[in-house]
């Protein structure tokens, strides 16, 4: 692995000639303002958005909807994939099924989501909800199923009743399946419900990005999905040092 | 563990959903109108697929999704090809890439609209840039992962660039593609329907969308599950596929 | 010459002179809101006829109604965008957007109005005091008029924004709102066997009336390339509306069929659009439409009278 600093700096190098390219050719009319915004524009409607439009409460909200969808999601997810996990009959039934639906558009539900609970946090946390709750059942159950059987043995020869199994054996060895999972389901909530933010105009980030464009605030729409990039790279960025924290390897 | 066991448990569980689904419909309990019970809606898919009017959306949608998925798989292997073998352009590119795999891309719409227009492009494009994400990721990753001994005896043999490519590193990258390609299908399909909610003439989403509009909920759960169909039937092939390129390493 | 020579420059004539009365010019549309009454003055011109006499041929692309209908039209992927909110045109005109507005859509907001449940104690407007009314979006033209009809009723209303008419219907059916709104003809065949009462329509604004709320638009580009294709095409969307009035069982069979409604019931959503609110021209209330979107903040200042004359484009 080459040192850290450098890949970083190329990387932020190259940001940086592409911008100047951009701003370039907006400047000199090569691409139309009002659908291309300069980098220069961009970056100062981040700020505008802060401070006039705001996109700081925006991102508290989508947030905190992200942050529900994900809790609900490992709270009825965790219990869920250990029943699968203790019943195999079910745990193989469904298995096939959980995967497709995983790889669905479920997105496109959205509007009876819509329709049942109203255009509230509820819908758009809903929608991260689902994909969350699905993840997290998935690799729970995967990785409760692949700790090694000498472990469960071992805990049956110490007569551990179901809880003692679970806390002592089954979860500690199952955690990185079990992150895994949730981790998914967080990077999969949070792109759901910022997508249906945008598609339905209501709630925090997406929809200051689709407020931006329905005003023809080009450079804040641009501004607005720079920001949501920003976001997005920051949260997995702490999602992966939380998982590195948990489990050294 | 028998097959016949778990096709019991899932011929049971379906025909309790089912039945749950037609008594709900039927009182109009909790959801009201928008949830029609399941004969209704199974009678207006049967309407649909006996139209002709279904098929012209339906291979609109094919098409670009068709299109989206070589759009985004063939510039995605490439990249994720050069990515994984460069370490020091590999390692920068990273975060952008992983930052803006996550990010919606319905939000791009507009300057997809700006590139190709709004017609059939626009939907292929977004297709495009949904599926070369998870597919270049994928394809980085299966590139690291290639025992070094591999490239050697390669470089051993003195194999020229293509030679490579083919007998080490796509034999190599076989698994990894094939799951990347397949999570590359799904976020393909979504990015096609979605664009068409937003902006199209014809199209299964376009359809959806408008039986939306119109309050006609029986029509729009048919074409739903329709799409579904296909989306599990499409995730059920690449699945094969999975499974047999596991069966080659 | 030949006589090869001369057949082959005659074949050549003819097919010259078949082509110029065959070829028809295609012009790009990008139409909001495929449902509603006025947006169906293109699809039924075309139905009828009317564009191909002018020698057009029409390409419809539909969006869900927002700012990419415009966008579509800025970014030249279309030739014309109908069915615009005239404060949007407004403010992408001035943000430098190269817009002509063309003609009217939709004078008036008299395809919006306000329904409750068959057992609401509302009657009118005036009985919803502390009442729940809904609109879609901040901004939009069901939140304005929503606003001026209870100030006209002298109440006070809690004003919600509950987005699309049928998540909105589901919220009244449901209790959480009290008013709900909504476009001909959603709802009409539910209005019409009792389950819903109107409590409000947007024409009771009559001031609003005059007002061109939608208006179409073309670029400067296209007057200036394709002068006649554009001087073709308003006289045939005029042609058009004249020809949806006059025959109103066709046009109403066709929305009736587009909408899924019966004949009666489209015939009694077209009585919400008199033709006046459809004629093309001229641009009605612009200085109204302009101080609205100056109190909005979607306009800086108001636009100079050189300025208006830049982006209202008169075509006969």
């Amino acid at each position: 692995m080459p040192g850290r600093l450098a890949p970083a700096l190329w990387g932020l190098a190259a940001l940086f000639v592409l911008a100047a390219a951009l701003e370039a050719l907006v400047r000199w009319g090569a691409l139309p303002k009002l659908v291309v915004a300069a980098p220069s524009d961009t970056v100062a409607a981040i700020w505008r958005l802060a401070a006039e439009e705001g996109l700081l409460r925006a991102l508290g909200a989508t947030l905190l909807t992200a942050l529900g969808a994900v809790a609900a999601a490992v709270i009825a997810g965790l219990p869920a994939g250990y029943w699968l996990y203790k019943h195999p009959r079910f745990g193989l039934a469904y298995r096939n099924w959980l995967g497709a639906l995983f790889a669905a558009p479920l997105v496109l539900v959205y509007p009876v989501v819509l329709v049942l609970f109203g255009r509230t946090y509820v819908s758009t946390g809903f929608m991260g909800f689902i994909v969350g709750f699905i993840a997290v059942v998935l690799y729970t159950r995967e990785g409760l199923a692949a700790v090694p059987a000498t472990l469960v043995r071992v805990g049956r020869a110490f007569n551990l009743t179901p809880e003692q199994e679970f806390w002592k054996i089954l979860l500690p060895a199952g955690t990185p399946m079990i992150f895994t999972g949730i981790r998914l389901g967080t990077i999969y909530a949070l792109v759901n419900i910022i997508g249906v933010e945008f598609l339905i105009n209501f709630g925090g980030l997406g929809f200051v990005v689709s407020e931006a464009y329905d005003k023809f605030d080009i450079p804040g729409m641009y501004g607005a999905i720079v920001f949501v990039i920003l976001v997005s790279g920051g949260m997995l960025w702490v999602l992966k040092r939380m998982q590195l924290w948990l489990r050294p390897a | 563990m028998t097959r016949w066991g778990t096709h019991k448990i899932r011929l049971l569980t379906l025909a309790g959903l089912f039945a749950l689904w037609e008594a709900l419909g039927r009182t109009g309990l909790i959801f009201g109108e928008a949830l029609p019970p399941i004969s209704a809606i199974a009678a207006a898919a049967f309407n649909e697929l006996a139209g002709l009017a279904f098929y012209h959306h339906l291979a609109v949608t094919l098409g670009e999704v068709a299109g989206g998925f070589v759009f985004g798989v063939i510039p995605g292997v490439a990249c994720g090809l050069v990515l994984g073998a460069r370490r020091v352009l590999g390692a920068a590119a990273d975060p952008y890439i992983a930052a803006l795999a996550t990010t919606p891309k319905i939000v791009f719409l507009p300057v997809v609209m700006l590139a190709v227009g709004i017609g059939p492009g626009s939907k292929v494009a977004l297709g495009a840039i949904s599926a070369f994400f998870p597919v270049v990721i994928a394809t980085v990753a299966g590139m690291r992962a290639i025992p070094a001994v591999f490239v050697r005896v390669g470089r051993a043999f003195n194999l020229g660039r293509g030679q490579m490519v083919r007998m080490v590193y796509l034999p190599a990258l076989a698994l990894p593609l094939v799951t990347g390609l397949r999570l590359g299908l799904g976020v393909c399909i979504i990015g096609v329907l979605l664009g068409e909610i937003k902006l199209a003439k014809a199209g299964l989403g376009f359809l959806a969308n408008d039986y939306y509009a119109q309050y006609n909920f029986a029509e729009l759960y048919a074409i739903v599950a329709i799409i579904f169909a296909l989306a599990a039937f499409a995730n059920a092939a690449m699945s094969r596929l999975v499974r047999r390129a596991e069966a080659h390493r | 010459m030949t006589v090869g020579k001369m057949l082959l420059f005659a074949s050549i004539l003819a097919a010259a002179a078949a082509g110029s009365a065959i070829a028809e010019e295609k012009i790009k549309v990008a139409i909001g809101q495929r449902q509603v009454w006025d947006s169906q003055v293109i699809p039924l011109g075309v139905e009828a006829g009317i564009f191909k006499k002018h020698g057009l041929e029409i390409d419809i692309t539909w969006t869900a109604g927002g700012a990419e209908t415009l966008q579509a039209a800025l970014t030249g992927s279309v030739d014309y965008a109908l069915t615009n909110g005239v404060e949007g045109v407004l403010a992408a005109y001035a943000k430098g957007a190269p817009v002509r507005i063309i003609g009217s859509e939709m004078r008036g907001a008299g395809d919006i109005y306000w329904y409750v449940k068959a057992d609401s104690p509302i009657k009118t407007l005036k009985d919803a005091e502390g009442k729940t009314m809904s609109f879609s979006r901040p901004g939009s033209s069901s939140n304005l008029t929503a606003q001026q009809l209870a100030a006209k009723a002298g109440v006070t209303v809690k004003l919600v924004s509950t987005g699309g008419m049928p998540v909105t219907r589901t919220q009244l059916v449901s209790g959480q709102i009290d008013i709900a709104w909504a476009a001909v003809p959603f709802a009409l065949d539910a209005i019409k066997k009792g389950e819903f009462r109107i409590v409000a329509r947007g024409s009771d604004l009559a001031n609003l009336n005059d007002v061109s709320i939608r208006v179409n638009v073309t670029t400067a580009a296209f007057l200036k390339d394709r002068a006649k294709a554009a001087q073709a095409f308003s006289r045939a969307y005029k042609e058009s509306v004249d020809w949806m009035y006059a025959n109103l069982d066709k046009s109403a069979e066709y929305w009736a069929k587009l909408t899924k409604i019966t004949p009666e019931l489209a015939k009694d959503g077209i009585a919400f659009y008199p033709k006046e609110r459809l004629v093309p021209w001229p641009i009605s209330g612009l200085d109204h439409s302009i101080a609205e979107a100056v109190k909005a903040k979607r306009l800086e200042k108001p636009l100079t009278p050189e300025q208006i004359k830049e982006l209202v484009v008169e075509i006969k």
